[in-house]
């Protein structure tokens, strides 16, 4: 008993919260506002998460909206507490005063009122700010006011570094030329939404285009926590000094909550989602950069402006031509620098060659161009025999190890006859490979034998088609006729065969003109196909199973009686079958036949 | 019928020998002029290369390798043409056609040529492997034979299909302005200039538009040139 009374005051204990009455506080987020401008409304209830509201205040002259719809339960030294937070979103249409009357509310089945309100209006511009719903479960779509116009902010302004960008250079001194990798970084601590792609620019410098996906990712910088996108690129400078690095810049909107932005509102502003717009430009800043002009000392009389790290090799095709045919020596230059910016390798030891105008390309290695391979292909034509392809020397400045260098590849072996005559002409298109055509004659002379041609090729004409068309239809009348051959040959086609034969006797049966010799032959061998069609080996054993079955097949017994005679006797029957008897047999013959 | 085909032939024959005669007498335009007029009862890739070589002489550079290069696709084996065209490019820097590797076959096999090769050697193969299914004895024999009969003249009609210029879908043509042409990047006069293009250029035409065609300059740049600055190879064509 004693164990079952203190359970029971545990529970009322516990209970005793949920049986207290709920409480209920109203708050205007602000008491005096000019029209237009967004005002929030929030009815607490304490005590109970149950609770009914209308879906507007009710009040002419103030669009109003129930928007926002909160709970929370939180537990204090083991004690349950829970509560709920409504907010209507009110917007002012006209200036005046407004009392916002108490409202019916329904908490845990009770009902209770909200405190009445009132509200000042003024004449005047709303603050420039926009609403973006929390999404909240249940709201109507029309309650949702349209965004504001937007505010210009830079990023040095009171909102503080909500949004900077940092361009990241490795070195403090670089070469005129030399390609640098660099980062553009942006960091938004709220959501930013880009009006224009990123960009990298600056006085005295050339920078490639910003890879397209940038990497995303978190980084915390004091209380804030930013997110980060860093775009990969290049700059390059054009000339010597001490020079302010580029700028990495974008342009966007954003959108910070209202709390963030004024330090006030913010249990209305955090609830709501109250964003402020801000146009903003978004700019690194720039560091001072020591650019070198490339040595004069030293330099090779080939350098044609390649600063970086690279090397070379060469290949060849073909490696045996005849003679005018050309050799294509390919030079691939690989590293890491500026490509653009590189010059054809020098042929070296390229006498007895003919070289043209190489053609070249790029293919890159990373997103941004630093590095890569650029290949050289020139054609060549052997003036006089060849074993080997000249060799391909190229010169760059390193600006890691602040020197030049001059590299060269290795001849490749080729077998190349000579050309006979004089030079052919280098091609004017651009791409083009020298046609393999014999060397070039001087004069020429009037051909007088002459093969007549056509314009429209064999292909094209008809007979050719039709001439295809007779073999392709000879052929498969070929098939269609083996087809055939195969099977009659076969079972089916066997017993049909026998089928008919055995048809035209019985038919001929019917002719009383038969000499009775032939006569009984004919049925003879009728009986006999059908004995064979139905699996008996010979026309005796045949009619007998026939008079097991129980049928009349006493005419065919004066046939059967007959055959020893006619086989034997060479046609001189001792009898003679009459007119009746034939037709007897006929008749039977032809029906057991069927 | 006989009698009249032999005349037509002697009448052909006549023509080009006055062609000749006037070419060694070195009166060119009525070289050309004959010449032309012995064309028409079928062209002929020599007939061509004799109009080009008169042209040449006269100093008609343009129409020369125009000529020529109609020779070379009627009959890409006709080396005094293609020694022509190498002429012309060493001499007068007329750019030569891109060598590629349809070139090597034509200038063995003519496509024509291929083409019947292909055919019969198909027809073979493909009757034999027939007749090789009936065959009682010597089967693997006829099998051995047929098969790569077939193969070989398939790939012979493919070769043949591919290697003659006159099959492709695009139109021969040279650059016949004497100023040569310019390449643009769009059909319009203040387009951006890709490159200027000299005389006797050969291109292809992928797309012809009115006033515009849109080339292809031998497998390399593409761009757009106004058509009054070309000339089909085959005659009587248009763009």
């Amino acid at each position: 008993m004693r164990k079952f009374l203190t359970a029971i005051l545990a529970l009322s204990a516990t209970a005793l919260p949920a049986l207290r009455a709920a409480t209920v506080t109203t708050q205007m987020s602000a008491d005096e506002v000019p029209v237009g401008a967004i005002v929030q409304m929030q009815v607490r209830v304490d005590g109970t998460t149950n609770v009914t509201l209308p879906q507007d205040l009710g009040v002419d002259g103030l669009d109003s909206a129930l928007t926002g719809r909160g709970t929370q339960i939180s537990v204090i030294n083991g004690r349950m507490t829970t509560s709920g937070t409504y907010s209507y979103t009110i917007r002012p249409q006209r200036e005046g005063t407004f009392d916002i009357p108490a409202l019916d509310i329904n908490v845990d089945g009770h009902k209770d009122k909200t405190a009445p309100q009132k509200l000042v209006v003024t004449a005047g511009t709303a603050p420039q700010q926009s609403y973006v719903p929390p999404m909240p479960p249940g709201m109507p779509p029309g309650a949702v006011p349209q965004p504001q116009p937007r505010t210009k902010t830079s990023t040095n302004d009171a909102k503080g570094k909500r949004a900077f960008a940092k361009l990241v250079v490795p070195k403090k001194t670089i070469y005129v030329g030399e390609v640098v990798p660099v980062e553009a970084q942006f960091f938004f601590a709220n959501p930013f939404k880009p009006e224009r792609d990123p960009q990298v620019n600056g006085e005295g410098f050339t920078a490639q285009k910003l890879s397209g996906q940038p990497i995303h990712t978190d980084e915390t910088i004091g209380r804030m926590r930013y997110d980060v996108y860093t775009f990969k690129t290049s700059i390059t400078a054009v000339k010597s000094g001490e020079m302010k690095t580029p700028v990495a810049s974008i342009a966007g909107i954003l959108s910070i909550p209202v709390d963030e932005g004024s330090g006030q509102q913010s249990l209305f502003g955090a609830m709501m989602g109250l964003v402020e717009n801000h146009e903003m430009n978004i700019e690194s800043e720039t560091e001072t950069i020591r650019v070198k002009a490339l040595p004069v000392e030293g330099r090779p009389a080939d350098f044609s402006g390649a600063v970086g790290d690279f090397t070379i090799a060469a290949t060849a095709q073909p490696e045996k031509v005849a003679a005018g045919d050309p050799v294509t020596l390919k030079v691939v230059v690989s590293g890491r620098g500026n490509f653009d910016g590189m010059g054809d390798p020098k042929l070296i030891d390229d006498a007895g060659w003919r070289p043209y105008p190489p053609t070249s390309k790029f293919e890159k290695t990373d997103d941004i161009g630093y590095g890569g391979r650029k290949i050289f292909e020139t054609p060549m034509v052997a003036q006089q025999p060849q074993t080997k392809t000249p060799a391909a020397e190229f010169s760059y400045f390193d600006p890691d190890k602040e020197k030049y260098f001059t590299i060269q590849s290795q001849p490749v072996a080729v077998e190349a006859a000579a050309t006979p005559s004089t030079e052919p002409s280098v091609s004017a298109t651009p791409g083009a490979k020298p046609s393999a055509t014999p060397a070039p004659e001087e004069g020429g002379r009037w051909l007088t034998k002459e093969t007549k041609r056509s314009w429209q090729p064999v292909l094209k004409w008809p007979g050719f088609w039709i001439l295809n068309g007779g073999a392709a239809l000879a052929f498969v009348a070929l098939i269609a006729g083996m087809l055939i051959r195969r099977r009659r040959a076969g079972p089916a086609g066997k017993r049909a065969a026998i089928e008919r034969r055995r048809d035209r006797l019985v038919s001929e049966l019917a002719q009383d003109n038969l000499a009775d010799e032939v006569f009984c032959a004919k049925a003879l061998e009728a009986l006999a196909l059908q004995a064979g069609l139905t699996g008996n080996s010979g026309p005796f054993e045949f009619v007998r199973s026939l008079e097991t079955e129980g049928g009349d097949v006493s005419a065919l017994h004066l046939v059967l009686g007959r055959a020893d005679e006619i086989k034997f006797s060479g046609g001189n029957l001792a009898s003679r079958l009459d007119v009746a008897e034939r037709r007897r047999v006929a008749q039977t013959v032809r029906e057991v036949c069927r | 019928m006989k009698t009249l085909f032999i005349l037509l032939l002697a009448a052909s024959a006549a023509l080009g020998a006055d062609a000749k005669s006037a070419f060694d007498s070195k009166d060119y335009p009525v070289a050309i002029s004959q010449a032309q007029e012995h064309l028409q009862s079928a062209p002929s890739a020599e007939g061509y290369y004799n109009i080009g070589l008169a042209n040449e002489k006269k100093g008609d550079v343009v129409q020369a390798a125009l000529n020529y290069e109609r020779a070379v696709l009627l009959d890409p084996g006709l080396r005094a043409a293609r020694n022509a065209l190498a002429r012309l490019a060493a001499s007068k820097s007329i750019p030569l056609p891109p060598h590629e590797w349809t070139d090597e076959v034509r200038a063995i096999v003519h496509p024509d040529t291929l083409a019947f090769i292909g055919f019969a050697l198909v027809w073979s193969g493909a009757f034999g492997l027939l007749f090789a299914t009936q065959a009682a004895r010597r089967r693997a024999a006829m099998n051995a034979l047929s098969a790569p009969a077939l193969l070989v003249g398939a790939a012979a009609l493919v070769a043949g299909w591919l290697s003659d210029a006159r099959m492709m879908m695009t139109i021969p043509a040279a650059v016949t302005s004497k100023d040569g042409a310019e390449v643009l990047t769009a059909p319009a006069n203040n387009a951006t200039s890709v490159i200027s293009l000299p005389a006797g250029t050969p291109v292809d035409v992928l797309s012809p538009r009115g006033d515009w065609a849109y080339i292809d300059i031998n497998g390399g740049a593409k761009g757009w040139v106004q058509t009054d600055r070309l000339t089909p190879l085959i005659p009587g064509e248009t763009f």
